[in-house]
């Protein structure tokens, strides 16, 4: 074990860097290095952390993350968007909260399609938000929707998130994922009760549209059952074993790409786009797992980790109390920085010692997911807040937080649901390993 | 340095990190193809594809890193805002002095460190070693190569930052060119 001032200030460094807007994946990539030089010697430690870029990255395991982030782009550029929500229109637009609750159906439909929250996030912003406003929906809550919905693609399978939270956790992501299925409907269904009902009380928020004939409803179910059918076969091949998340991760990208060609919706261009803006999005997701592992390896040789853990552990205090402190520490940093970052600084610190004490990591993943969803909705730093505002200019971030309000209010509930009742979270898994 | 070779040598910056990126772009898609693959040839028949394990991690190295210069051009990489957008811009410009100085150096430093192991990778001839022998140093240098054009995407920002008084979120990724 190292002199105990060296990881003090290493952590101290980290965190003045990130505070002055250092990226993150640089700043534990430096910060890590240094704090093994200070024992190593500058040129072991060089040669060693030359050698971990390239470890690290040839992991196969985590190559699932960019298949499935293309597969979500992919299943964007086919427009199973447009789709989804023309079907949930046409099944519920006549009901109270009319379009609002088709929005919400269709992001849990797109769900199952995509495991990224911002993607999700803009591009209902793009193809549900005119239409809600053409059609006299409330803006604040139209704006809070869309802004809120979008999250449910980082808890319903395949989840980005997820798979982040498993490779840093070391944990099953098959478990992990179907694990999400549970919270992730329960929250679509508390956001359909929540709309259904203020409307209900206020019906000027959304007013229903006139029903659609029965040869519109049955039309649109056929624009969709492709892509809900590639949702199923990758969901349920990851339930059955029949492939690992890499693999399920080209399916599905497979997938949407014969879907898109078969619908006439692809061009060189926006194959281009779909491909590069995965990479894109791989290498900014990436440089911080990179750092933040060589920073927690540096954590762990150095004897910190530990020493948190054995602090934490003989801490006379219950369990579910230290969880619970957990995910406030996670809610109120998720205020001043992405929840992402969250993720990776906090994770590897605070889940080994609550493991010990008995608690669930695959529980505890599925709420740090939801913690993260509620971090991407609050201000300052709500992440979906400023997409929605980059594709609908027209909004202003105090109608996009207040209708967020009555979300994030329902999420706060659906948090402390999952938190009393771990069994939503682990039924699906345990019966998978049964 | 003459206006036309500063043009000229910005300019190739800027398409390498443009066809890095497409070659990373490619490497996704390769990765997909050889994954789809070895799935049906493993389901339709009784062998699959050999080394698909391989070239898939060896892939996504490429991807991870030949992307890093392109994300800092657009200014993509995740970063928290809180605290540095509510700072004076003279105490910003300080910071960015700091902040790009230092990846300059530790950039360069990880160039230098990981060619050597890709050198000596090659000469050894290191493998993954799975179904098939997969040699790691092509692979490998992607990681050298990325922190390369990182480190001169670096110092073209701070250079931005010097001479034209530029902070990374003001600047066009041709500022440079476009004003000298």
């Amino acid at each position: 074990m190292t002199d105990p001032i060296i990881p003090i200030l290493i952590i101290a460094g980290v965190a003045a860097l990130l505070a002055l807007r250092v990226p993150v994946g640089f700043t534990l990539l430096l910060m890590g290095a240094i704090g093994f030089a200070t024992s190593r010697g500058l040129d072991s430690t060089l040669k060693t952390l030359g050698g971990r870029l390239f470890d690290i990255g040839s992991g196969y395991s985590l190559s699932a993350v960019p298949l499935f982030l293309l597969m979500g782009h992919m299943a964007i550029a086919s427009r199973v968007t447009e789709d989804m929500f023309g079907a949930a229109r046409a099944w519920v637009g006549h009901l109270r909260g009319s379009l609002v609750l088709a929005t919400t159906f269709a992001a849990t439909g797109f769900a199952a399609c995509s495991g990224s929250t911002t993607s999700t996030t803009a591009v209902f912003g793009r193809v549900a938000l005119p239409e809600m406003l053409k059609n006299n929906i409330d803006r604040r809550l139209a704006a809070g929707c869309i802004a809120t919905v979008g999250t449910l693609a980082g808890m319903i399978p395949p989840s980005v998130v997820l798979i982040v939270f498993g490779i840093i956790a070391r944990e099953s992501i098959p478990r992990l994922f179907i694990a999400g299925i549970v919270p992730g409907l329960l929250t679509a269904f508390c956001f359909s009760v929540m709309i259904y009902v203020r409307v209900l009380r206020d019906p000027k928020l959304a007013p229903p549209l006139p029903p659609a004939p029965r040869s519109e409803k049955i039309r649109s179910l056929k624009d969709v059952w492709a892509a809900l059918l590639l949702a199923v076969v990758v969901i349920g091949g990851i339930y059955a074993g029949i492939f690992t998340p890499t693999e399920a991760g080209a399916m599905g990208a497979g997938g949407a790409f014969l879907i898109a060609l078969f619908r006439g919706r692809l061009s060189l261009q926006v194959l281009r786009s779909v491909f590069t803006e995965t990479a894109k999005t791989t290498s900014v997701i990436f440089i911080i797992l990179v750092g933040a592992l060589i920073f927690t390896s540096y954590l762990a040789v150095s004897g910190t980790s530990s020493a948190i853990t054995e602090g934490i552990v003989g801490m006379d205090v219950h369990p579910r109390v230290l969880l619970l402190l957990y995910l406030l520490l996670m809610l109120v940093l998720g205020l001043f920085i992405d929840p992402i970052s969250v993720m990776f600084l906090t994770v590897p610190i605070f889940l080994p010692p609550l493991e010990r004490l008995g608690m669930d990591p695959i529980w505890i993943g599925v709420l740090v997911t939801k913690s993260l969803e509620i971090g991407l909705i609050t201000p300052p730093v709500g992440l979906n807040a400023f997409v929605l505002k980059s594709v609908s200019p027209g909004f202003n971030f105090k109608e996009i937080y207040h209708g967020i309000w009555w979300f994030l209010q329902v999420e706060i509930v659906v948090l402390g649901i999952i938190f009393a009742f771990p069994e939503l979270a682990l039924w699906l898994p345990n019966l998978m390993y049964r | 340095m003459g206006s036309e070779v500063k043009r000229a040598l910005l300019s190739a910056q800027r398409h390498i990190e443009d066809i890095l990126t497409y070659v990373s772009a490619a490497a996704v898609a390769a990765m997909m193809v050889i994954t789809v693959a070895d799935v049906l040839v493993r389901y339709l028949t009784p062998t699959n594809v050999p080394g698909s394990y391989e070239y898939v991690s060896l892939l996504f190295v490429l991807v991870i890193y030949l992307g890093l210069a392109y994300a800092q051009r657009e200014n993509s990489h995740i970063a928290i805002d809180a605290l540095y957008s509510k700072l004076p811009r003279q105490y910003r410009k300080l910071l960015q002095l700091f902040q790009l100085g230092t990846f300059l150096i530790f950039s360069a430093t990880l160039t230098w460190y990981t060619a050597a192991i890709t050198w000596d990778n090659y000469v050894l001839g290191d493998t993954i070693l799975g179904a098939i022998s997969v040699v790691t140093w092509p692979s490998r240098l992607t990681i050298t190569i990325g922190f390369l054009v990182l480190a001169f995407r670096f110092l073209i920002q701070l250079m931005n930052l010097i001479i034209l008084d530029k902070l990374i979120e003001e600047e066009a990724p041709t500022t440079l060119v476009e004003e000298s």
